[in-house]
């Protein structure tokens, strides 16, 4: 995607922004009309920036945008850190940290298993020790706190 | 002002207070010296971790983080030519030829005395300054505290790299994105779609730490490890004496890094080129500067540790973040229920001045820290990438559950950090996106008492006095982003 038309792209999404907006601010009732004139102000900002957004010119040569420079290594992590947050509740803050650290590292091609085994080590006892014990937050126990 | 003093005196002779300045200090410098890894960052990550420790002992430990962290720029800066944080980007001009030259050392000393005469010189002005913008601040009605939410958001958004219309909607966006949840005048529900957890408004922490800590780490995920040649740039550092003539320079530095670090948005990178530039303009031998002359290492790094005491004046008193990291160090702020104004320096005083005070402990910890160990910590950035990542997502995760106990928090945080990393690339500014999320409640409670005030003329937000003082400094601060967009166009037309 070259940069202006990821501009585009963007001043589009801005002028729908603001027009859902405009049109949610419409069915406030009229206690709360200040709050509404607020998010006409909003919205109205929003309409003119995206349009100097998508009328403006781009400096030429139009460059292309990387928008990730290593798919593969961003895919794994997006991934592994959406499973991560997903099984949390059903395994437990602990296990699934255990889990999800060695896993990740070897998605993105560390392959010294000792190191990995005290970095996940090192981690988990610094959140036990600073979250749990020092803090007292009950992190999330899962099928093991029933 | 000086009945505080003594208490906050007391306060800090608690062991505790040193040991967690000393914490905050050894990880500052850790993160600031890993390129890519900000001091945001770290205060942003630690914030929930302060959450159950006395405010003092909070504040002092992300205090410490801030001071460690601009100062550890410097060391990856100067060994590697790869600036740790990018106020550190011009001490890279004559430090990293200064190492070339086999005076690793040397350069590293210059760094963190100057470091620390320009850390000291802004806290003292901090001290002395912020109570009278505090008491100033008591003028402020609804009106001007609107246009001043418009002044801090329209300051730091012009100043962000790129487009300015990028860094306005940035801002904007994160005013939109507060208005989620309960309206603060009459109570009314919006945008929060029945979501119960979206009631109180989108929670604070878990977009931070989602926008400056998750973005990043996706950032890192194509680079295997952030530095490789550690061992050759180490075999330059021998213990060294700080050269004869650089007080003028740092004291410069330390004056401009605090002068800039007051306005919204100018911050560190900035403060750290004019004063390279005024050093090497005012220099008798300008030609040695980018050669490695010990001075270009001393303005520069008096300047950026000049503007941590210079953005917390206008965050204490006026609740107006000078920077990314004192955006997120406001969120530490909230967390222990402290509002930024005239009640830190009354109500709050020996706290507040107990939090001033440290910073004054903070820099004494790095210059010792950075004086006899800056090497070691120059190794930590071989760190490879494929254990930071998951080890920073695993505390993303636990920091933003652990405020509110809410799985919810969590994955608001992974959906800031993913929508964070696509903004970024396309241009957009973060650190404006999370000054429109703090400034969102003030600008809003401001215009809407302020329309009930002038019985919904908008006139009013122009006819006060101060409204119209506030306004002429907005126009002044966009000047220079007017300026270089007006340059860029006609370099393009040429």
């Amino acid at each position: 995607m070259t940069r202006s038309s990821m501009n585009r792209l963007f001043a589009v999404g801005g002028l729908g922004l603001a027009a859902a907006l405009f049109y949610g601010a419409s069915s406030f009732p009229d206690r709360a009309a200040d709050a509404a004139r607020y998010v006409f102000f909003l919205a109205g900002i929003f309409a003119v920036l995206s349009l100097v957004l998508l009328l403006r010119k781009t400096p030429s040569p139009d460059s292309h945008v990387v928008w990730v420079r290593s798919p593969r290594s961003f895919f794994f992590a997006v991934v592994a850190i959406v499973a991560y947050g997903a099984v949390i509740p059903r395994f437990g803050f602990f296990p699934a940290s255990a889990l999800f650290m060695p896993l990740l590292a070897l998605l993105l091609g560390y392959r010294r298993p000792l190191f990995i085994i005290l970095g996940t080590g090192v981690i988990l006892s610094f959140v036990y020790l600073v979250f749990v014990y020092f803090l007292g937050v009950p992190a999330p126990q899962g099928i093991w706190g029933e | 002002m000086t009945e505080f003093i003594l208490p906050a005196l007391t306060s800090l002779l608690d062991p505790m207070v040193l040991l967690v300045i000393s914490a905050g200090s050894i990880v500052g410098i850790i993160v600031g010296a890993m390129p890519g890894l900000t001091a945001t960052m770290a205060v942003a990550l630690l914030i929930p971790v302060t959450f159950g420790m006395s405010p003092l002992l909070g504040l002092a430990l992300m205090g410490g983080v801030y001071c460690g962290g601009m100062y550890g720029g410097a060391i990856s800066s100067i060994l590697l030519s790869t600036p740790g944080t990018p106020a550190a980007a011009a001490t890279a001009f004559d430090g990293y030829p200064m190492a070339r030259q086999g005076k690793g050392g040397t350069a590293l000393t210059v760094a963190t005395w100057a470091s620390f005469w320009g850390g000291i010189i802004s806290t003292i002005a901090l001290l002395l300054m912020a109570p009278a913008l505090a008491k100033f601040s008591l003028r402020f009605g609804p009106p001007e505290y609107f246009v001043l939410a418009i002044m801090g958001l329209s300051s730091i958004v012009t100043l962000t790299k790129g487009s300015m219309v990028k860094g306005l909607l940035s801002g904007f966006f994160g005013l939109t994105i507060a208005t989620i949840g309960m309206d603060p005048l009459s109570g009314f529900m919006r945008f929060t779609f029945g979501q119960i957890d979206l009631f109180d408004g989108v929670p604070f922490m878990p977009a931070l730490i989602g926008l400056f800590s998750v973005s990043q780490i996706l950032d890192l995920t194509a680079e295997t490890r952030i530095t490789e040649n550690i061992d050759a740039a180490l075999s330059t550092i021998k213990r060294s004496k700080l050269p004869k003539g650089l007080s003028g320079t740092i004291c410069r530095g330390g004056v401009i890094g605090t002068i800039v670090g007051m306005l919204p948005g100018a911050g560190a990178t900035i403060s750290s080129f004019i004063s390279y530039n005024f050093a090497k303009q005012s220099a008798k031998d300008p030609e040695t500067f980018g050669k490695g002359n010990p001075k270009g290492v001393a303005a520069a790094e008096s300047a950026n540790n000049g503007c941590v005491g210079g953005s917390l004046i206008p965050l204490l008193t006026l609740g107006i973040p000078g920077n990314s990291v004192a955006a997120a160090l406001m969120g530490g702020l909230m967390i222990q229920g402290l509002i930024p104004g005239p009640e830190l320096f009354s109500r709050y005083g020996t706290l507040t001045y107990g939090f001033i005070l440290s910073l004054f402990i903070a820099n004494i910890v790095f210059l010792v820290l950075g004086l006899y160990l800056a090497p070691y910590f120059a190794r930590v950035t071989s760190t490879p990438n494929a254990l930071l990542i998951p080890g920073i997502a695993i505390l993303s995760v636990i920091g933003s559950y652990a405020i509110n106990n809410n799985m919810f928090d969590v994955w608001l945080m992974i959906a800031f950090g993913i929508a964070g990393y696509f903004l970024e690339k396309g241009g957009f500014s973060t650190g404006a996106l999370v000054l429109g999320l703090i400034l969102g409640p003030i600008a809003e409670l401001g215009f809407g008492q302020s329309l009930i005030m002038s019985q919904g003329s908008p006139m009013i937000f122009f006819e006060r006095p101060l409204c119209i003082l506030l306004w002429v400094i907005t126009l002044l601060l966009m000047i220079p982003a007017f300026s270089s967009n007006l340059k860029k166009t006609k370099n393009r037309a040429e």
